[in-house]
């Protein structure tokens, strides 16, 4: 394996992959109640789910645009603020991801735990 | 102009029409609550130098539409490696069959004229090659929709 900086980017490349792989599991998770766009962050954060503020909203707005998340706008304080929630479609979606999840969760825990047996 | 207004001037720049009221809307209620929150934490109102910092933090614009309008790529990563392959041989070739015929032309003496003339035929040459290339690739990709792998 190539060492120093190179072999830094390989594995931050492939963490970032895995991480991408989650984060609409994540974002449709916690739209389980209707949320502004800061709240969601905010509530990702508590999860410990970080992500840019540049990279949410485009990812809500394509969830919107798949059919998964609603959107209306509502005026909080001074400030009109975009309110997203799931829909019909995105509990379904969100239901069928968790058990996807879950499944290959369980499927790596097993592989894990029978390499660390061989190797013992 | 403020330093929010010409960034958002810059996003809209590359936004298709049809999300640009939208989109922008949103980008604005979003930053300027972010701009508000930093002020709050340093209990003064932000530097020009600050905001923009803010919104460099935030994303380039073309970075931020990018994200906001996906698009399909105009060859997938499925056939990009075959599509260079193929662009390769054609350019090579085409400069092959170019330097032949300069060969040619230049038996009966070589002046500035035909080593002028070689050098536009061969590059409108390639840049027809590349053209008959790209097009058939996406037209392929169109056509069987090639998948990406890995």
């Amino acid at each position: 394996m190539t060492e120093g900086p190179a072999k830094r980017g390989i594995v931050e490349a492939l963490r970032q992959e895995l991480r991408r792989g989650t984060l609409v599991l994540a974002v449709l998770s916690v739209l389980r109640a209707e949320a502004n766009g800061t709240t969601v962050r905010e509530r990702l954060a508590t999860g410990g789910v970080e992500i840019d503020e540049g990279a949410l909203y485009p990812m809500l707005r394509r969830l919107e645009d798949q059919g998964l998340l609603r959107s209306e706008w509502r005026t909080e304080g001074a400030r009109r603020k975009r309110f997203y929630a799931l829909t019909e479609a995105g509990g379904e979606t969100l239901e069928t991801l968790l058990d996807e999840w879950r499944e290959q969760t369980g499927a790596l825990i097993q592989l894990t735990e029978r390499k660390t047996d061989a190797s013992a | 102009m403020h330093p929010l207004d010409r960034y958002l001037r810059r996003v809209a720049f590359w936004l298709p029409p049809r999300h640009r009221p939208d989109i922008l809307e949103e980008l604005r209620s979003v930053l300027e609550d972010r701009l508000e929150g930093e002020a709050a934490a340093r209990d003064r109102d932000l530097t020009e130098p600050e905001i923009e910092r803010v919104l460099q933090d935030f994303g380039a614009p073309a970075i931020i539409v990018a994200r906001f309008v996906k698009r399909r790529p105009v060859i997938s990563s499925g056939l990009a490696y075959f599509f260079w392959r193929v662009l390769t041989l054609a350019l090579v070739a085409i400069l092959f069959a170019q330097f032949l015929v300069f060969i040619s032309e230049a038996r009966g003496g070589l002046s500035p004229e035909i080593a002028l003339e070689a050098l536009e035929r061969t590059f409108v040459a390639m840049l027809l090659g590349f053209a008959c290339v790209t097009i058939s690739f996406v037209l392929l990709d169109r056509r069987y929709g090639a998948q990406e792998y890995g």
